[in-house]
């Protein structure tokens, strides 16, 4: 386990403030004690200070995970977010997506969002930026880029991509091999 | 003629034709020492015996006793080939072949190799053809390709025993003069070897005045690795002020969000 350094920070920072945009400042400063950014076998994971400190006592070998796994870096050195984060990518997102219960389960399994499943789109949402799906109830279900932006998707035909699918909850059952949390 | 003896504190090395005057107390001029010197090295040439020939004199000098020293290194023994180390293991004997072999079609000796031997491409004049390799088969180019990959799976492993025999005795090639060695690929253009350029790259790279620091790139010029730099990471818990990492990480969070809007 070791801090990120500046570089590793930066990329781990631009890949979340697609997201979360201004709102990233609330990560690093949070209200109810302090958060810092953890590195371990290049995963990168959101712990509070507290346990990070205990978790210091683990040997390099046995530390399995801390805290919450917030994405990895592969091994050219990219930051793939993971779904372990939507949690947070959720309590703070800037531009979000709703999808009626039509095509919950298809995003769910993995496809991108159509036109038709489409419920509502935040205002001002620009091409290529970064949104969290939620279903109608208001429940994260994952995030993902824009493939047009709000102006666009009405004029869109239905069948035409609105939003490209990056992760989902069902990743926690189809993908439980690459989880963090099989680095056991 | 009586025998001369070599007087007490010369010494003489025919093989090398030198004689060495060891006296203690040497007393003259060095031309004086130098003629006296001369002296027993001529008698021990003339005493040598004398060969048979019309043209001159001539005298079979000995092996000389005075041993220069190396001025290179042992050159390395040629290291065994591939089938040379298997046969050593396998004990085969090297057998000796006849040079001509017999044609059971004609009756005739011919060459076991080269021209007018068994194999060679100008032999024949009706070759089968197979109606399962189809129309484009064509035997007589089958045997040409066979033979062009036959040379080349030889010549390949002929390269590949020189490398291993030079392998040892090779100096280190200088990676900036790798840039020079060209390979003819299969097109017939030459390409360089891979890693040598990587290694002359960093090189060039890193060779001005200030190592390279504020050079201009050139498009898809790679990033030059800071060589012998190592990494160092932060410690882990910042005891004295965690508020350090903090403002760091905000630091860096503000000049994103700066650079997003």
């Amino acid at each position: 386990m070791r801090p990120l350094t500046e570089e590793e920070t930066t990329q781990v920072f631009e890949k979340l403030a697609k997201y979360i945009g201004p709102n990233l400042k609330k990560l690093i400063d949070t209200p109810d004690g302090s958060y810092c950014f953890r590195l371990q076998k290049d995963r990168v994971y959101y712990v509070s200070e507290r346990t990070m400190r205990l978790a210091t006592h683990v040997a390099r070998d046995s530390l399995a995970s801390l805290g919450v796994c917030f994405g990895k870096f592969t091994h050219h050195k990219n930051f793939h977010l993971h779904i372990s984060c939507l949690e947070y990518l959720g309590k703070y997102a800037t531009h979000k997506v709703w999808i009626k219960p039509s095509s919950e389960m298809s995003f769910l399994y993995g496809n991108h969002v159509l036109k038709t499943g489409l419920g509502r789109i935040t205002e001002n949402t620009e091409h290529g930026a970064g949104v969290v799906v939620y279903n109608m109830g208001d429940m994260a279900l994952g995030f993902g880029l824009t493939a047009r932006s709000t102006v666009e998707c009405r004029k869109a035909a239905p069948t035409d991509i609105v939003v490209l699918h990056q992760a989902d909850l069902g990743m926690y059952l189809r993908s439980e091999d690459s989880s963090p949390a099989s680095a056991l | 003629m009586t025998t001369f003896q070599i007087p007490p504190g010369y010494e003489v090395d025919l093989g090398n034709l030198a004689a060495f005057d060891k006296r203690v107390g040497i007393e003259g001029t060095p031309v004086e020492v130098a003629t006296q010197g001369v002296e027993p090295l001529v008698h021990a040439i003339f005493s040598l015996p004398v060969l048979e020939s019309d043209e001159a004199k001539l005298v079979s000098l000995p092996n000389g006793a005075f041993h220069l020293p190396r001025a290179k290194p042992i050159p390395k023994e040629r290291a065994l080939t591939k089938w040379e180390k298997f046969a050593k293991e396998k004990g085969i004997q090297k057998r000796h072949r006849d040079r001509l072999v017999l044609d059971d079609a004609t009756g005739e000796y011919v060459p076991r190799y080269g021209k007018g031997s068994k194999n060679a491409l100008d032999r024949d004049v009706i070759l089968p053809h197979k109606e399962s390799m189809g129309e484009d088969y064509d035997p007589f180019a089958q045997k040409r390709k066979e033979k062009k990959q036959r040379i080349k799976e030889n010549t390949k492993k002929h390269n590949s025993n020189l490398g291993r025999a030079a392998k040892g005795r090779r100096a280190q090639i200088n990676p900036v003069h790798a840039l020079d060695v060209g390979k003819a690929g299969p097109s017939g253009k030459k390409f360089l070897p891979k890693k040598g350029l990587k290694d002359s790259l960093a090189i060039a790279q890193r060779s001005t005045a200030s190592a390279g620091r504020f050079d201009q790139k050139v498009t898809n010029e790679p990033k030059a690795k800071l060589q012998g730099r190592k990494k160092k990471f932060q410690t882990i818990v910042d005891k004295k002020a965690l508020g350090k990492e903090k403002e760091r990480s905000q630091k860096i969070a503000e000049r994103i969000l700066m650079g997003r809007k």
